[in-house]
Formats: C-alpha cells, structure tokens, sequence
C-alpha cells in the first residue's frame, strides 16, 4: 500500500520548506508516495520546484511517486508553469 | 535594490500613470480622444496592471485587467468613444486610483462591482457581434491569493475563439493553454524568462508574470527544469527555474518589458520575427537533464549585479549576447533618474550654507575694502545661480496637484447635480516641492466651496440667462517671484447683504459698523463664518475657510476674494516659490536685528505728532489714514531695551489673521531674501518666532511670525489694544 499525504490547501512559498521537509523523510523511507492534490487552491513557483525536484529524486531512487486528485487549480497551475504531466501521470 | 524599494518605485511609478490618465481623460472631455490618446491611456493602464501582478496586489491586477480590456476594444477600434463610454472610463479610472490606494495600504479595498459591471457592459456593446460570451459574471473581488479564480481571468472574450467553445471554464482554459489547440497563432516574439536567484524574497510569486504573459496571449509554455539541483540540495528560498513562450503579433516589445518592469536581476529575453520553435535548451519536466554542470552557469548569472532599476534590458543584438553587453544600453535609456528627497534636502540646505559663507566673506571683505573685487562679484553670481538650480531640483509643476481637481468635480457633480466645466491653466508652473505638497487642502477646499456655495443649479442657472453647464477655473501663474493661484466660478456671486448679516447675527462684526465691500468680502474668512444653510458633507461647515487662509497663511502666503454678485467669485492665492528662502525686511530692535517676511508687510512710516495715541503706559494706537491698528512694540513685547521715542522709531504696518497691526522697531536696516534656518530641528519652537536666518557678518537674526506676535501681544493686553 502506498502511503498518501494530503497536500494543504495553500502551497506558496511559505509552504516550501514543511513540504520539502515531508517529502525528503518519505522518500527516505523507500515506500510508494501518494500525494493527494484534492485540497490544493494556490500552488507557487517554490513548492512546485520541489514537486520536481521530489519526483526526479523518486526516480532516480525507483521509488512510485504521484500525484492523485489535483484539484483543478492545481492543475491550471501547473498547466500554466509548463508541467501538466506533474499532475496528468497521477491521474492516468 | 531590495523588492520593497522596487514596489516604492512601482507606486510611485503608478501615481504618475495616474497623473497621465487623468491629462488624457481632460483632452478626451475636450473631444480629443485621438489615437494616441487612446493608446497613452491603455499603456499607463497596462503598466499599472503589470506591476500590480509582479507585487501580488491581485485586486488592483483584476481590476486593471477588465479596465484594460475595454480600453484594448476602444484603442482596436472596436469600441467608439461616446460620452457614456467617457463617463464608465472615468468612473473605472476613479476606482483604479482607489485601488492603487488600496494596495498602498492607504485605505480599504473599494468595492468595484458596480465599476465592473458598467466596464463588462460596455465591453458588451462593441460594434462586432462578439465571438464568446464575455465572462463579465468573473467576481468583482478576487480573494487575494487565489490564484485559480485570477487565472479564470485568462479566459478573455477575444482569446475565448481560440478555445474550446461549449465546454466550462476550465475546459476553456486548459483549451487555451494546451500546445495543439494554438498552433494555428502565428507568434511573433519568443520570450525567455528566468526569474532572479532570490525572486521569492518578501513573497513575490514569478509564475504570477509568467501567468500574465499568458493573458497577454501568451502560449507554447515550456518549462526549464534544467538548473533544478538533485532534491537534496534544493534551497526552498531560491528559484531554479525558467521558461520559455510564444507571443502572439499584436504584443509589442514594450508590453512584454512592462511585465518585468518592477522585479530586479531577472533573466529576460524577447526575440522577435523569429522561429517559433521553442528554444533548443528547454524541454518537458519529465525529461529533465542531470542538473550538475546547468547549476554552476545559472548561479553565475543569478548572482551578477544588475546595472539599472529597470530589470529588463533592451533586445540584445543576438540571442547569445551576454548580460554585460546589455548594460550601456540600459543605462542611456532613460534622461532622467530617481533621488532621494532626503539627498536633495541636504543638497539644499548646503546651497543655503554657501549663500550665508559668501554674505559673511562679501561683509569681512568689505571691512577690508575690497568689496568690489571682480572675484567676488563672480562668486556673488555663480552662488545665486547655484541657489536657483539647487531650488528648481525640488520645484514641482503645479499639475501634480492640478491633476486630482477633475476627480473632485467629478464627485461634486455626481454630490450636487451641478454641472461644472473646469478650465485649467498654467499646469506646468513649477513650485517647490514644499508648497506643492501643501497647497492641495486648501485648494480642495476652495473648489469645493466654489461648486458648493458659488455655482448654482442647472435649473437656476437657465432661469438668470446663463450657460446650464457651471465655469470653474483654477489657474496657476509666477508674477514677481510667487506664484499665484486663482479658483474662479462664474457662479451667484457673493450676497454681500447676507454675509454682513450672518457676520452681525454671528457677533464677528458690531451691527452699526460701515463695511467697505472689500470688508464684507473679508468676513468669510473669519472663524466660525457660515452662510450655508444646511451643514453639508463638501463643506458649510463654518470651519473651512478660516482654515483655509490659516494654511495660506502658514505657507507665507496671502489668500485675497473679489466677487460680483450673480456673475461669480474669484480666490486668489499668491505663495512664495519656496520656503527655503525669504524675502524679508532686516528691522532693528535695540541691539538685537530681526527679519519681518514682506509678504506680511503693508507699509512703513514715521509716527507723525498726533498721529500715535497712547491708552496705557504700554498701549499705543496708529492712526493710519483714519483706520486706527494697534501698535506692537517688538522691544517691550520681546523683553528687549529698545527706543521708545516715537521720533526716533518705525512704524511697519503689517497683516495678520486677526487684521492689520502696527511693529514698533528702532531702524530698517536692509531688505533681502533670506535662508531660512528651522528653530525647530535645531532648538525648540518659539512662540512668535517662526524661523532664523545667519547675516552676512555672521549674526543670527530671529525671523519673526506676525500672527505669532499678535498672539503674544493678546496675552498682554496692556500691550495691544
């Protein structure tokens, strides 16, 4: 069973280094990561860097990584920001 | 420059815009609403919305966006302008300088839905059938941060065609942001964008830009993951990122620079007329390179000073041109820089240091008989001219303060159902800095009391025989070295009959006194005079004009009023230019000397015999042809051993607020300007003494405040009649 963290509501850049932090221990862990988008009403620059950076660390290290139910204005952002497949693979 | 002193610089930047609006909205009443007015109007708009967007101020951003898109229809053409169209744009103006207010902190965000819903309707009624319903139904205030219902904003009517029809909004919008979907745009310019090292500082968001790029029309977003270090070394505090985009044709260079204007050290490249193809380096998210070697050439560019405020540098030659090469152009762009006010002060008041060092060598000079070298006369020159352009860096053009009077009849009107056509003149009349700041309460309030109290109603106007449509006009001038302002209405005048019975009902004047019409006029400056007969919220409150001559006065000015009943009343102001310098009369008083400002000055005269009466031991009266003032003696008041024998004294009439009066002093010694030296910052306030001046022989001189000594001589009665 994959373990699934709930992203916030509000992922700006003060919502950076909690969500770096969470991400650095789960992927430590070694288990399949579901981050759930559902309650996701901003997201920013900074913490969709680390939503990269999380993913890339992921693969290289063979852990599943995704994401699962973003909200719509997850997906606009991220649309916007040139990276719809951070949120499109989650929903394939 | 920290992004706190680039979101000075961004309001500062927008009130200025403010001031181009409200120039260009006067020729658009005017009828001159010609191309390049239009097109001045959406550029201020436009700029205003860009930098709204850099600073996250999502209301101002919104509101700008929908003020910005019915401009954009007026200036394709697609809109004509018409009065009513005039009157939405002004009304969206008005709100757009409350939201810039708002964003400042200076006051609450305005409630702008009824703005908005005329600027949707307006939007509506353009000459083509429109293509897409126009999403005017969008919430007139976007919570602040919500970025997803901002960005619903993209959905514009115009780029609506290139999406998806039919479905819901979101459909539209990934529509709109989806690479097949608009690869039929021909883009015209490829836009490389990577936000500075420390774009987060104070929480700046840099995909706000990137999403107003989008709105612009903005399309084939790619993303450049490239200099994203491996996950364990990322600062959450910087930004690695970068993107690339297609334009479309019809945004200009200058469009897509505004966007960047207020963010500093960012990496922006605009490539026109070339391929679309995106740029070879970029590439999707999930085919992102190994970021070792990318991290170490973007840092060295992240960390790179930049030259200039403004961020983005113009077009390099070529695309690979690096950011030095970049650096004289964007350093010749602009003929004009930003000072500090604080700077110039010093800059002034060294100015003033060297004005009193060249009196005091001209005076030691002198003693030595050589006061006519030419070296001396050169110094004399040069100091003056120095002294005249050191005070023209701070003068200002009265259009600063002009330009929010159309705002104010515009409310008035809207207030009072009056119609009133304002005539301004003499805009660029400059002034210091000081007095510009100044002047704008007591101005405000004599327009106000002008559509108020001067200009009548539609309906009484057409019932004398004159024009429906009010003239109020507000002049500015330089006669003799001040500058003098006049608000003038071609109003009912003032009723002489019923000042003067008001002034009596009031006690201000004695019911069997004879009153000149000048006297009459007068007595609406005396405090608590009113002859409104309901207390108003624009003014009749029975404190304003008082008040007003108070803070003309405070600016050593002098306010005077000439009227002709039934055909309208005439204020004028006359200021000095600046209050760094003084024109005084250099007086003295036993072996003290003083300065006495000559804008309070009437006259000077010899006590002829019979002439001075006295009450008292102390309390003297002059009879200046038949108006009998009381006399102030400067020695006695000031505690100071000075002449007494009227033979051997001056009588200096002067005018206060509480009337004419009469100085007392031993000798006129000079008349001159002056440098004016604060008592304040360098001692403490003196009642009755409103400044100091340094002589040429090194004396401090007290510059002394005439209504402040009238006060002073009223808690000692004996000494004044």
């Amino acid at each position: 069973m994959p373990r699934i963290e709930q992203l916030p509501a509000v992922l700006d850049t003060a919502a950076a280094r909690p969500l770096a932090d969470m991400l650095r221990e789960r992927l430590t862990e070694s288990e399949p990561l579901l981050l759930d988008g559902a309650a996701v009403t901003q997201l920013g620059q900074a913490c969709l860097q680390i939503l990269l950076g999380a993913q890339q660390a992921a693969k290289a290290r063979e852990i599943a990584l995704s994401v699962r139910n973003p909200s719509e204005a997850m997906i606009a952002m991220a649309t916007l920001a040139g990276c719809a497949d951070l949120v499109a693979e989650a929903e394939g | 420059m920290d992004l706190d002193a680039i979101q000075q610089m961004f309001f500062l930047e927008s009130e200025e815009g403010l001031q181009a609006l409200e120039s260009c909205f006067a020729l658009c009443r005017e009828g001159a609403d010609d191309a390049e007015t239009i097109n001045t109007i959406f550029r201020a708009v436009h700029s205003i919305k860009g930098g709204a967007g850099a600073f996250g101020h999502e209301q101002l951003q919104t509101f700008a966006h929908h003020y910005e898109s019915v401009l954009d229809q007026l200036r394709s053409g697609g809109l004509a302008m018409t009065p009513a169209l005039l009157d939405v744009l002004l009304a969206a103006f008005d709100k757009l300088a409350d939201h810039v207010a708002a964003a400042q902190g200076e006051r609450a965000t305005p409630d702008d839905s009824a703005v908005l819903a005329a600027l949707a309707a307006a939007g509506e009624a353009k000459a083509e059938p429109a293509p897409a319903p126009a999403p005017a139904a969008e919430p007139a205030n976007t919570p602040v941060g919500d970025d997803f219902d901002a960005l619903l904003g993209l959905l514009e009517p115009e780029a609506s065609a290139a999406a998806p029809t039919g479905g819901d909004d979101f459909d539209a919008l990934v529509g709109l942001l989806d690479l097949d979907a608009t690869a039929s745009v021909a883009p015209s310019s490829h836009v490389s964008v990577r936000p500075s090292g420390n774009a987060f500082a104070n929480g700046s968001e840099p995909l706000l830009l990137i999403r107003e790029l989008a709105r612009m029309g903005g399309t084939n977003i790619a993303l450049d993951a490239s200099a994203l270090p491996p996950f364990d070394e990322i600062d959450v505090q910087r930004s690695y990122l970068a993107w690339t985009l297609e334009m479309p044709a019809d945004v200009t260079r200058e469009d897509i620079e505004a966007v960047f204007e207020f963010v500093d050290g960012w990496q922006v490249e605009i490539n026109q007329g070339e391929s679309a193809a995106p740029a070879a380096e970029t590439q999707k998210p999930e085919v992102v390179a190994e970021p070792a070697d990318a991290q170490t050439t973007v840092a060295a560019v992240i960390d790179a000073p930049t030259p200039a405020p403004a961020p983005v540098a113009p077009k390099p030659a070529t695309p690979a041109a690096t950011p030095q090469a970049d650096a004289p152009a964007a350093a010749a762009a602009s003929a004009t820089i930003r000072v500090e006010l604080e700077k110039l002060d010093r800059l002034v008041n060294l100015v003033g240091e060297l004005v009193i060092t060249q009196a005091m060598l001209a005076q030691r000079l002198s003693e030595h008989g050589l006061s006519g070298t030419s070296e001396l006369t050169s110094l004399e020159n040069l100091t003056r001219e120095l002294q005249d352009s050191a005070m023209s860096i701070r003068a200002q053009p009265m259009k600063t303060v002009f330009n929010r009077v159309p705002r104010i009849i515009r409310e008035l009107e809207s207030d009072t159902g009056k119609r009133v056509r304002l005539q301004l003149d003499g805009e660029m009349t400059e002034v210091d800095k000081t007095v510009v700041e100044r002047i704008g309460e007591p101005l405000t309030h004599l327009i106000r009391n002008a559509v108020d109290h001067g200009i009548e109603r539609p309906e009484d106007r057409i019932a004398a025989g004159k024009p429906e449509e009010g003239v109020l006009r507000v002049a500015a001038e330089q006669r003799s070295g001040r500058i003098v302002i006049t608000v003038a209405d071609d109003g009912r005048g003032i009723d002489r009959a019923r000042v003067r019975a008001k002034a009596i009902e009031r006690g201000i004047v004695a019911p069997d006194v004879n009153l000149s019409e000048e006297e009459i006029d007068n007595l609406i400056f005396a405090p608590g005079f009113s002859t409104a007969e309901t207390v108003s919220n624009i003014s009749g409150r029975g404190v304003g004009m008082d008040v007003v001559r108070r803070n003309v006065q405070a600016l050593g000015g002098r306010i005077g009023v000439s009227s002709r009943f039934g055909n309208g009343t005439s204020f004028t102001l006359s200021l000095p230019l600046t209050l760094a310098v003084l024109d005084g009369m250099i007086v003295k008083v036993g072996e003290q000397t003083f300065v006495i400002p000559l804008g309070n000055i009437v006259e000077s005269l010899r006590a002829l015999p019979g002439q001075l009466s006295y009450l008292s031991q102390d309390a003297a009266i002059l009879d200046v042809r038949g108006a009998q003032l009381p006399v102030l003696r400067i020695g006695s008041l000031l505690g100071i051993p000075a002449q007494s024998d009227p033979d051997k004294t001056v009588m200096i009439v002067v005018e206060s607020d509480a009337g004419p009066a009469v100085m007392m002093v031993d000798t006129i010694e000079d008349q001159r300007q002056v440098v004016v030296k604060s008592l304040e910052a360098n001692y403490r306030a003196v009642p009755g003494v409103s400044g100091a001046t340094i002589l040429g022989d090194g004396r401090v001189a007290l510059i002394l405040d005439v209504d402040g000594v009238m006060i002073r001589a009223r808690q000692r009665p004996a000494l004044a009649a």
